[in-house]
């Protein structure tokens, strides 16, 4: 694929004027996916797509288009030439951008990882003679994705990695489901059966009948899953340099050092670790490993290059939204097999649900439990309970509250594809954590 | 309920009539039953009437804040503004305003709504829906209601 790229950046070499500079960014991927209901195939089928973002720069002038490529070099170099020409007319209208950002250092990278996904039936396969009697519904999503980076100063990068989601519920009666995830590079059997393992032990647990708990605060076990969902709100904004600069992140206390997270918690955004490449949008290089939370304190925000140009600042490779992109949440002691014992009594949450900020400046957060989440009474599942809501801060969550990490952690790929596959990732452990709020 | 939202499955599972609203958010995804333009019609009182009607309560504008369980039933919001409402005049504004409820309770205690000229067309506001996430365009158009017994809380 890589070479295909540079072919359609030859085309566009050799259509560029002497004034004219451009960057430009391939998305690409194949993609095979199944449906499943009832644990049989629904849908099947194949996704390859290629796009091509082209920005076109004339002194502080640029404009911008994507277009979708054929692999068909006859039909691209067509669809090129129209492109360039729509916005040179763009191009004529535009004023200066005084925060265009053109790396000026050009730093040319490849990476391809070996493709250790396995083979696609086998997979699949796999899938249904696991879940045969049981009702399941979900999703195969995998295959490669590849990005691409280049500019007229001659920097090429390149990524490509495979990966794969196996995303499913598995309904015991009417809305009663246990909700997982397995993603990762390359399908291992055994994780799969472990999951069905698990979700048989839950769906004898839905034999009995759900309680509701009343409001108050609960010791709790928050799964990998519903650990990367409150990750996720502090992604939102929370680490972005221009969101703390203008006073809009949910982690303003923690950045003036008024307040501080657990010395057990550490977060990193883990590059090399994801399924994402270590370039940005504008060509800019991300470090492999960037510290973020260290003994909860923050030791770096992302810092894009237009922000860093702002505020007169080194970046580090951000992209705009300045995201985490690979989170990674550091281990703990706390063995799986000690969990229930650990927790004692208490709330065993898999699945958070639509998340958001009842005080986004002081940290707190609201959410609801979703699909299998039961009481635990003396180290024991007692029974499941009704979705309930909880309502606390990031700052008793994960700081004086928090009480055990867990050692193993999860691979989460994030299961969006709009127009594309997503490239965000979390490697991130269980925890418990004392004195829960719950309010309705 | 004279009819929901919902193409031919979802009326056939409710017995009534209905909505075809199973829309999309592009080419390569399943449709799905979601609201398109969800809207409440005018009532009879100005918002001064219905102002004075309340000895004491609270004014919340503008949604910041929004989240609800997968059955549409536990919800809370968060609002970027409110105010007192002291014998029926607005008075102090609040820190970080936010209500919760059931939805059913929630509206069975809406004892009044506005009139035409309090009513505002909300944009086309996100919607989303659906795994993996379908987010797509909706309309919403109100008047300003008044509900009773409502669960508002402040920030930290």
């Amino acid at each position: 694929m890589n070479n295909y790229f540079q072919d359609v950046l030859k085309i566009v070499d050799q259509k560029l004027l002497s004034d004219e500079k451009y960057t430009a960014w391939f998305s690409g991927e194949t993609l095979d996916y199944a449906r499943f209901n009832h644990a049989k195939i629904r849908q099947a089928g194949t996704v390859c797509q290629h796009n091509l973002e082209l920005d076109l720069i004339k002194g502080q002038k640029h404009a911008s288009a994507t277009l979708g490529l054929s692999k068909n070099l006859s039909v691209d170099t067509e669809k090129i030439a129209s492109t360039l020409a729509y916005l040179r007319t763009n191009l004529a209208h535009s004023t200066d951008d005084p925060y265009l950002m053109i790396n000026e250092e050009p730093h040319s990278t490849e990476f391809v990882a070996p493709n250790t996904l396995g083979d696609k039936f086998a997979i699949v396969e796999s899938v249904i003679e696991e879940a045969r009697a049981l009702d399941l519904v979900g999703s195969y999503i995998g295959g490669p994705i590849y990005k691409g980076f280049a500019n007229s100063l001659g920097q090429r990068n390149w990524f490509e990695k495979s990966s794969f989601i196996v995303d499913t519920s598995i309904y015991h009666s009417g809305d009663k489901a246990i909700k997982q995830s397995y993603c990762d590079t390359s399908f291992e059997p055994k994780k799969f059966q472990q999951k069905i393992a698990a979700a048989h032990i839950g769906l004898e647990l839905f034999k009995q009948e759900s309680i509701s708990i009343k409001p108050g605060a609960y010791r709790v076990y928050f799964s990998p899953s519903a650990v990367h969902e409150m990750l996720s709100m502090l992604n939102w904004g929370g680490f972005s340099r221009k969101s703390l600069e203008v006073k809009s992140s949910s982690l303003q206390p923690l950045w003036g050092g008024e307040k501080t997270l657990s010395p057990a918690f550490s977060l990193f955004e883990n590059t090399h670790a994801g399924v994402g490449p270590n370039f940005q949008s504008a060509g800019f290089l991300k470090p492999d490993k960037l510290p973020i939370i260290e003994a909860g304190v923050l030791k770096n925000t992302l810092i894009s290059p237009k922000t860093a140009k702002e505020y007169r600042l080194d970046h580090n490779g951000a992209d705009d939204e300045e995201q985490v992109g690979a989170i990674e949440m550091s281990a703990g002691e706390l063995k799986d097999s000690e969990i229930l014992s650990t927790l004692g009594d208490g709330l065993y949450i898999n699945n958070l649900w639509y998340l958001n900020f009842s005080d986004r400046q002081n940290g707190r957060l609201t959410g609801m439990t979703r699909f299998l989440c039961f009481v635990v009474k003396n180290g024991r599942p007692a029974a499941p309970f009704s979705v309930m809501r909880f309502d606390d801060s990031i700052y008793r969550i994960f700081g004086e509250n928090l009480d055990a990490i867990t050692s193993a952690r999860e691979m989460i790929i994030d299961n969006s594809t709009y127009e594309e596959r997503s490239t965000a990732s979390a490697h991130v452990p269980g925890i418990i954590v004392n004195n829960v709020r719950f309010t309705l | 309920m004279i009819r929901p939202l919902g193409a031919a499955v979802a009326q056939k599972r409710a017995g009534l009539a209905g909505v075809a609203n199973a829309r999309s958010s592009s080419w390569n995804r399943p449709p799905i039953d979601r609201m398109a333009n969800l809207n409440i019609e005018p009532g009879q009182h100005s918002f001064k009437q219905m102002l004075s009607s309340i000895e004491k309560g609270i004014y919340l504008r503008s949604n910041s804040s929004w989240s609800i369980d997968d059955s549409r039933n536990k919800f809370q919001f968060g609002c970027e503004w409110g105010q007192l409402i002291e014998n029926g005049e607005l008075t102090s504004v609040v820190r970080n305003p936010n209500y919760r409820g059931i939805s059913a309770n929630f509206w069975r205690n809406l004892a009044m709504v506005g009139d035409a000229s309090t009513a505002q067309v909300m944009g086309t506001p996100y919607c989303g829906k659906g795994e993996p996430n379908q987010c797509i365009r909706v309309g919403h158009a109100s008047p300003v209601c008044l509900f009773n017994n409502t669960d508002v809380f402040g920030g930290e």
